[in-house]
């Protein structure tokens, strides 16, 4: 017996839910027409995308041609300038001069004397000392950084280390990086070894010293909020490696420091550098007088510099069937975290501190994110990837240095 | 084909919201717009057909909170108008009439609470109303509707619905 009859009402709601009709042949008309427009406006709106990343990208690149273009002038100047400039005699210096430019085509001066109306360059370092005189250029910058306090306080810093390879404390591998596409939200990870250098490395390179670009480790944690179906925007914390190897860099004697103990420096890209070293007690003269003012045997030099930073990029995307592709740009500041230089010479390995690392960074940041979905919520990213620094490098480093790195990043992204 | 295939259950949908044909077939248009972008959303969780109401639905209540200020697009039996009758058995167009008596507030909460089956809570989430004004209304828009029901009944006894007249 049924429980409950249905009245006229419930069979009315029957009906009225099950009811269907046949709309005007000119809704689907219409429809189509829409469809077509709509496709039309994602493809101008496609073309937009492409030419705003094209124009970006130009911009990037005119950037770095630009930094580039002012280093070798910069660099020019200066060179021109120690060769043809008025010395002036500054008898208060200490005895020893040293300076080494890596894009040098040969060894700046060491010692240098004037006469009355001639400049006389002592390579040796066999003058009196009392005769001395540097470049006025170099000289505020660099005297110092090596006034005889500062490389006493750095000594600690300076001793040698384990003969461990230099390689293999570099290339550490783990970890997968991440990110995913989906939701509103997009939690990803990465960690990845990125390709590190600077706009004077890709300069011309004259002088027997090598400057290279080095692969070090980075990592990102970020998070992704989509706002609209097209836009979103990525924020998160990274740690952002800068660096690069140097070969057959010259290294000079500025002189004693501690018993049986000699002070070691040579400029870089990145900064001046310094180590103490033991007392080569090998002649370089036939003089028999060593050491002073004069080049070391050749080193083999790692910097590796990592910045704490905050990124925050603005992104687009489109599907391509299930693979997502998403266009990323933006910036990112930060603070110097870690700062460390290895040396490698016949005299030993050193470590120190690269001097003049500004305390801050800020960098624009290009990247092409394709994402491909693995399960419900993951997805595997491939992120072509790549960074330039806005701001110079050094303080003290002339000409300005200006750090990119690039690097395909691969990572895990998790929706949610 | 999709729109072969569903077009007129949606239709039907979207005339029970609103029984103008005009606004009707906008609200379909603009629902199968919607459908043909997101298909590739569609997670097969549920039937094809019950994910397509939902976005005609939601649809038609988009149109209502655009409209919700403008009086003069209440439906009522003297706007359902000509058009659609070239399209509407005379069956059809009795309970079109019915549901066009409702106030616009009413049919909303009737369709949405006793055809789709949502809760008054969820019915009030989705019109922006208060939980005891979505049972207040559907409890005056059930007693508006049998009142009519139970008129047609009493005068067509056997075959209701079968006339064109209330």
């Amino acid at each position: 017996m049924p429980f409950y009859e249905p009245g006229p009402y419930e069979e009315f709601v029957g009906k009225v839910s099950a009811a269907k009709a046949r709309p005007s042949v000119t809704v689907w008309h219409n429809i189509s027409q829409a469809l077509d427009e709509i496709q039309r406006k994602k493809r101008v709106r496609f073309l937009y995308i492409v030419s705003a990343y094209a124009a970006t990208l130009l911009l990037v690149g005119g950037l770095t041609i630009f930094f580039l273009y002012n280093t070798n002038n910069e660099y020019a100047a200066s060179y021109q300038l120690a060769q043809i400039s008025p010395l002036k005699i500054d008898n208060s210096l200490p005895p020893i001069v040293a300076i080494s430019h890596l894009n040098s085509p040969t060894p700046i001066p060491i010692n240098v004397q004037t006469s009355d109306t001639k400049v006389q360059v002592d390579v040796l370092g066999t003058r009196p000392t009392n005769s001395l005189t540097k470049l006025e250029r170099i000289n505020d910058k660099f005297w110092v950084q090596f006034t005889p306090k500062n490389n006493l306080e750095s000594i600690p810093n300076l001793m040698p280390f384990t003969n461990k390879p230099p390689s293999k404390k570099r290339v550490k591998k783990d970890n997968l990086p991440v990110t995913s596409i989906r939701s509103g939200w997009v939690f990803a990870l990465y960690t990845n070894p990125y390709f590190s250098s600077n706009t004077s490395v890709i300069a011309p390179q004259t002088g027997i010293t090598k400057e290279m670009g080095l692969w070090m480790w980075g990592g990102e944690v970020q998070l992704k909020k989509r706002i609209s179906e097209k836009v979103g925007f990525v924020f998160g914390l990274s740690i952002n490696p800068t660096g690069q190897k140097t070969t057959d860099l010259i290294m000079f004697n500025r002189g004693s420091i501690a018993k049986n103990k000699d002070l070691l420096s040579a400029t870089t890209s990145y900064g001046a550098i310094s180590v103490a070293a033991p007392r080569n007690e090998k002649p370089t003269h036939p003089s028999g007088n060593s050491a002073k003012s004069t080049p070391t045997s050749l080193s083999d030099l790692y910097q590796q510099i990592y910045h704490f930073e905050v990124p925050l990029m603005l992104t687009t995307n489109f599907k391509v069937n299930r693979v997502g592709v998403e266009f990323r740009f933006g910036g990112a500041t930060g603070m110097l975290v870690h700062n460390k230089f290895e040396v490698h010479n016949e005299l030993g390995n050193f470590v120190g501190e690269t001097q003049g690392v500004k305390p801050y960074s800020i960098s624009a940041i290009s990247a092409v994110s394709i994402s491909i979905p693995l399960a419900n919520k993951l997805s595997l990213v491939v992120e072509p990837y790549f960074r330039l620094g806005l701001v110079s490098f050094n303080s003290q480093a002339s000409p300005a240095t200006y750090p990119f790195n690039a690097s395909l990043r691969f990572g895990l992204g998790y929706s949610f | 084909m999709l729109y072969e295939m569903y077009s007129h259950t949606m239709y039907g949908v979207c005339l029970r919201y609103y029984p103008n044909a005009h606004i009707a077939q906008d609200i379909l248009q603009d629902g199968f717009i919607r459908v043909f972008e997101k298909v590739k959303t569609y997670r097969r969780e549920g039937s094809f057909e019950g994910w397509m109401r939902r976005i005609m639905v939601n649809t038609a209540l988009e149109y209502h909170r655009k409209t919700r200020n403008y009086a003069d697009l209440e439906i009522s039996i003297d706007t359902i108008g000509d058009a659609q009758t070239q399209y509407f058995d005379a069956d059809y167009q009795l309970l079109l009439n019915i549901i066009a008596s409702l106030p616009q507030q009413y049919r909303l909460v009737f369709n949405l609470y006793a055809i789709e089956g949502y809760s008054h809570a969820e019915v009030a989430s989705l019109l922006k109303i208060s939980e005891s004004t979505s049972k207040s209304n559907y409890s005056r828009a059930r007693g508006i509707l049998r009142e009519k029901v139970s008129l047609i009944y009493k005068f067509e006894k056997h075959a209701i619905l079968r006339t064109g007249t209330i």
